[in-house]
């Protein structure tokens, strides 16, 4: 009898299975969910690791994943456009091309190939390098890692973003529709699409450039997915943990190269919803599930939200919204915190924690040249790095004075590319006023998409401690639904 | 003494040598099997343990006691981007069964003959662990087919809505992991994410839970007896050098393949609403808990130490349990002490109802009857981070207090005679009104390589308390080391044997665990 019930209820299972299996197929899909899901075509986790190895490897990261030979056509269209048109647009926005306003520090200084040594000798390279960027150029060994060996300068290029957003940029710097309030915020309404300030000037050139970076356009405007191997290493540069990590990301406005353009939703528009993320850690064991979902806002006054799911627990909690200065529970980004995620994710508000924006100078620098094909490397044992190349670039110096005294920062020294707007390296004080944490981020460029991400090396130090997280990302754009980053929250669930 | 010392200390190094050699590679092994994605990843653990008490106690044995060794391979194979198989296999077993073999004290005090039971837990659904098939074909539906663990409610530490999955605690309260905690049972799960939504209702989902009862399991709870529960057996004394030995009887009730009477049925649904996280949860099934009456005249039998042991034949089933309930959880914005870091608590509260909960009646000690009451049960608690500069320049520390009330509404009042009536469940006695508070506050240094915990939990209502320290010390991503201490009081005088952490004072324990992931 218990033999025929078994038999019974597993007869009705396979039968329940046959029936609600194709039915839940067919169950509503979204708006526009006709493109394939980036399931289907992206690599997993364990394909990653074999894009590029960590150590000692210098392949071109694309030789395998260039998303360009994984993408389906009928999304990849999306991602190419007209170069001259971009170009010519993004010129007229900003109002120059980075090579015709560079080369008058120390003109003597070409393209070519430099040593640690050449830099030590020549005092011209103490100028064109940011101070960060002065230390690094030694023979590699402790304390901190990616200690620069040799490199090359390259031609000052002009870079660019896709005509959409050029676009919507200009006509931002021509109409002058996007205002400010009375502290230098903007009045988020009044933003749609493109950078908000092409040219910041006048005594809101501080705020109006950190506008800019808030309001980012890279990283295919914020679509798409970043695989992370993530390492640190003690003042030894013993690694000291790894961890594997994906992340995936869905703007939610301001959307002109991927459907559905402007707004992903209504509910994004009348909530103010700039941009969704999900961080799932693959590595190590005890963290391997746990993800991060945070929901960032254009309106200042709206905190952003952050949810994490806890495999031990098989919980989804809630996270405060201001736990944003601790360095992230993830192995490999202890020299993260919350607030230098992506360079500098700190909530831009009046209300909690306000800086003071100052221009310090706008000058050249001799910074890295965002990477074209990913083949810079890391020696095992030194952390020696491999392959830089670096080019002049027009920066506008900003520090940030933290006006609140109980923030884990003082202070924060940055430069911003006043071409691209992007921040490639930015280092934080504490509250004594000593250095504490480094970031550079060089970035790569895609020429045929007019667009910038996170493939290659990155660097966090720490100055203080003493310490170093160097993580290798390979990037894709890639379109996600509101859906797949919600669901995503739990995808990593046991 | 030294000889059994240097002999766990052996044993350890042994086992973490194993570890190290065994497993060669340091990192998960991941890859493509079948043009497929295959991961393994897992952990092996020893812990060794050290009776604090000074005194030579019935139910525990001095000095070293345990060498607990908990092994996890977790497989997860992608078959396609819709569906993923996930299994996972344990192994746990108590080396000091082997060690003290021989030992007089582990002879006398009959812990030796729990070793059928206690040693290695290998039987075939003690060792395979979750086995299930996951299924998302589209954004709205997730299909999780197979033996799994699905977590209700927000409560850390005790659990109120968490009742789908029992628990095991026959490793007491030793340093275990949590897949070595809660079992896994064979569940059909269904998720449907609502697609279209109103503006103010961020997400809903639509969560299902049927268990089939292809297998029947229950909470393996601590124990009298010696010789069934070994070194965690629950410490009740009823007279001089006199203790509860056994219950023996089995539950009436605990059948599984497919008994329709022990199927489960449970429904969520959860909203994100304004940042915050709401969940209605309904369950109807089998209680994890069983109750149990006095059913026949106990029988004593004497151990080797000359104790007398007084063994109880119960009656013994699993009542139905049904309850509403939700939960919610926000952090609230409002509340920031910059002095203190700017960090808003979030703040985590959980309630349900239960209608007809059965519970016996212990008035005369032993229970003699069931008694069925509605009851209310709640809890709220709050995890807040906080800088204090002298403690940690660097981290922030995390503070999470939880307070729980258990109201029972229709307790029995007085008989004719002025006599009290008493209920209780398998933890002891209950009142009325039953309390209890938690205090968790933990931080990390040195880049999270160095972790101290501390972890109180206050009975209010039989007044005693517990308190887990324990520091870690993380010096990779696979190493973890820890030194921790587990203390137990119940000094309420007042309060009858039996209840709180009364049958579990004599085992406050420092251990040490060393653990290596891959």
């Amino acid at each position: 009898m218990k033999q025929f019930k078994r038999c019974m209820y597993v007869s009705l299972f396979i039968c329940m299975a046959a029936l609600v299996i194709p039915w839940s197929a067919l169950l509503a899909q979204e708006k526009g969910e006709d493109l394939p899901h980036p399931s289907t075509y992206l690599p997993s986790i364990a394909q990653f690791t074999d894009f590029k190895k960590f150590y000692d490897d210098p392949r071109s990261g694309w030789a395998k994943y260039d998303y360009r030979k994984l993408t389906p056509p009928v999304i990849l269209k999306y991602f190419e456009i007209d170069q001259e048109k971009g170009k010519q647009l993004w010129s007229e926005a900003v109002g120059f091309k980075a090579p015709d306003v560079v080369g008058k520090i120390h003109p003597e200084i070409k393209p070519g190939h430099y040593t640690y040594k050449d830099v030590q000798n020549n005092p011209a390279f103490k100028e064109l390098l940011t101070p960060g960027m002065y230390e690094r150029m030694r023979q590699p060994g402790p304390p901190h890692g990616m200690a620069v060996p040799e490199f090359d300068i390259i031609p000052t290029k002009q870079y660019y973003y896709a005509p959409s957003i050029a676009q919507f940029t200009l006509d931002n710097q021509k109409t002058g529709r996007v205002k400010m309030d009375d502290k230098g915020y903007v009045v988020w309404r009044t933003w749609t699409n493109g950078y908000p300030f092409a040219r910041p000037s006048g005594p809101m050139e501080g705020m109006q450039a950190m506008a800019n970076w808030f309001y980012k356009r890279e990283k295919f405007e914020n679509n798409g997915t970043v695989f992370q191997d993530a390492r640190s290493f003690d003042k030894n540069l013993k690694q000291d943990a790894k961890g594997i990590i994906q992340w995936v990301a869905s703007g939610l406005s301001g959307r002109s190269m991927l459907p559905p353009f402007g707004y992903m939703d209504e509910s994004a528009k009348e909530r103010g919803e700039l941009w969704i993320l999900w961080g799932k850690s693959f590595y190590p064991r005890e963290a391997a599930g746990t993800t991060f979902l945070s929901t960032y806002y254009i309106d200042p006054d709206h905190a952003d939200t952050q949810f994490i799911y806890i495999p031990s627990m098989r919980r989804v909690r809630k996270m405060s919204t201001t736990d944003t200065q601790d360095p992230l529970p993830m192995p490999g980004l202890t020299d993260w915190i919350g607030d230098d995620l992506s360079v500098l994710s700190q909530k831009w508000t009046p209300k909690n924690f306000p800086y003071k924006v100052k221009v310090l100078e706008k000058r050249e620098y001799l910074v890295e040249s965002p990477t074209t094909d990913v083949s810079q490397y890391i020696k095992e044992g030194d952390l020696g790095y491999h392959g830089m190349k670096l080019e002049r670039r027009p920066m506008r110096v900003l520090q940030l004075d933290q006006q609140d005294p109980n923030y884990v920062y003082s202070k924060r020294w940055l430069i911003q590319d006043m071409e691209t707007m992007l921040i490639p390296e930015h280092v934080t004080y504490d509250k004594k006023g000593r250095r504490y944490r480094g970031i550079f981020v060089p970035e790569n460029f895609f020429p045929y998409a007019g667009q910038f991400g996170w493939n290659g090396y990155v660097l966090y130090y720490d100055y203080i401690d003493t310490h170093s997280s160097v993580s290798l990302f390979l990037e894709m754009p890639v379109r996600y639904t509101r859906k797949d980053l919600l669901t995503g929250l739990t995808s990593g669930a046991k | 003494m030294k000889k059994k010392l240097l002999m766990f200390m052996l044993m350890g190094l042994a086992t973490v040598a194993f570890m190290a050699v065994s497993v060669q590679q340091s990192h998960a092994w991941s890859g493509m099997v079948c043009g497929r994605s295959l991961t393994i990843q897992g952990y092996l653990q020893q812990t060794l343990g050290w009776n604090l008490e000074n005194e030579n106690n019935h139910d525990t044995k001095k000095d070293f006691q345990s060498a607990l060794f908990q092994a996890l391979v977790e497989t997860t194979y992608q078959l396609d981007p819709t569906m993923r198989v996930f299994v996972s296999f344990k192994y746990n077993a108590d080396w000091a069964y082997m060690l003290y073999n021989e030992d007089k004290e582990f002879l006398d005090k009959d812990f030796h003959s729990s070793r059928n039971t206690m040693y290695a837990f290998n039987n075939f659904r003690d060792i395979l662990g979750e086995a299930n098939i996951g299924w998302k074909p589209n954004d709205q539906l997730f299909v999780k087919v197979g033996r799994q663990i699905v977590a209700w409610g927000e409560t850390d530490g005790f659990r109120l809505m968490d009742q789908i999955n029992p628990l095991d605690q026959r490793r007491g309260m030793s340093d275990v992991q949590f897949e070595n905690t809660i079992l896994p049972l064979w569940l059909l799960r269904v998720d449907y994410e609502v697609p279209t939504l109103p503006n103010w209702l961020q997400a809903l989902q639509v969560q299902a839970i049927f268990n089939p009862n292809f297998e029947f399991r229950a909470n393996e709870h601590i124990v009298p007896g010696n010789d069934l529960f070994g070194l965690w057996a629950a410490n009740i004394q009823v007279g001089p050098d006199t203790y509860v030995g056994r219950f023996y009887g089995s539950a009436d009730n605990a059948d599984g393949d497919f008994e329709s009477k022990n199927m489960e049925f449970g429904l969520r649904l959860r909203a994100i609403v304004k940042d915050a996280i709401i969940t209605v949860n309904g369950f109807y099934g089998r209680d994890n808990d069983e109750v149990r009456i006095l059913n026949g005249i106990p029988s004593v039998t004497f151990d080797g130490t000359g104790s007398a042991l007084v063994h109880l034949p119960l009656a013994r089933y699993y009542p139905i349990i049904k309850f509403l309930g939700a939960t919610f959880s926000r952090d609230i914005t409002a509340i920031r002490i910059p002095a203190l870091g700017g960090v808003s608590p979030v703040i985590r509260a959980e309630g349900m109802y239960l209608w007809d909960f059965t519970t016996m009646d212990t008035t005369g000690g032993t229970p003699m009857s069931f008694h069925k009451s509605n009851e209310i049960r709640w809890m709220v608690g709050a995890d807040w981070k906080v800088r204090i500069g002298f403690i940690n320049p660097r981290n922030f520390i995390t503070i999470s207090p939880q307070f729980y009330h258990r109201y029972i509404t229709k307790y029995p009042h007085g008989d004719l005679f002025g006599a009290s009536h008493k209920l209780g469940d398998v933890a002891g006695d209950l009142e009325k009104n039953n309390y209890i508070t938690s205090l968790m506050v933990t931080t990390n240094y040195k880049n999270s390589t160095i972790i101290p915990f501390a972890f109180w939990m206050r009975d209010i209502t039989n007044r005693a308390d517990m308190y887990i320290f324990k520091i870690s010390y993380v010096p990779t991503e696979v190493w973890k080391f820890t030194l921790g201490a587990l203390i137990l009081n119940s000094s309420a005088q007042d309060i009858r044997i039996g209840n709180g952490f009364k049958p579990l004072e004599h085992k406050d324990q420092v251990f040490f665990t060393t653990m290596y992931q891959f």
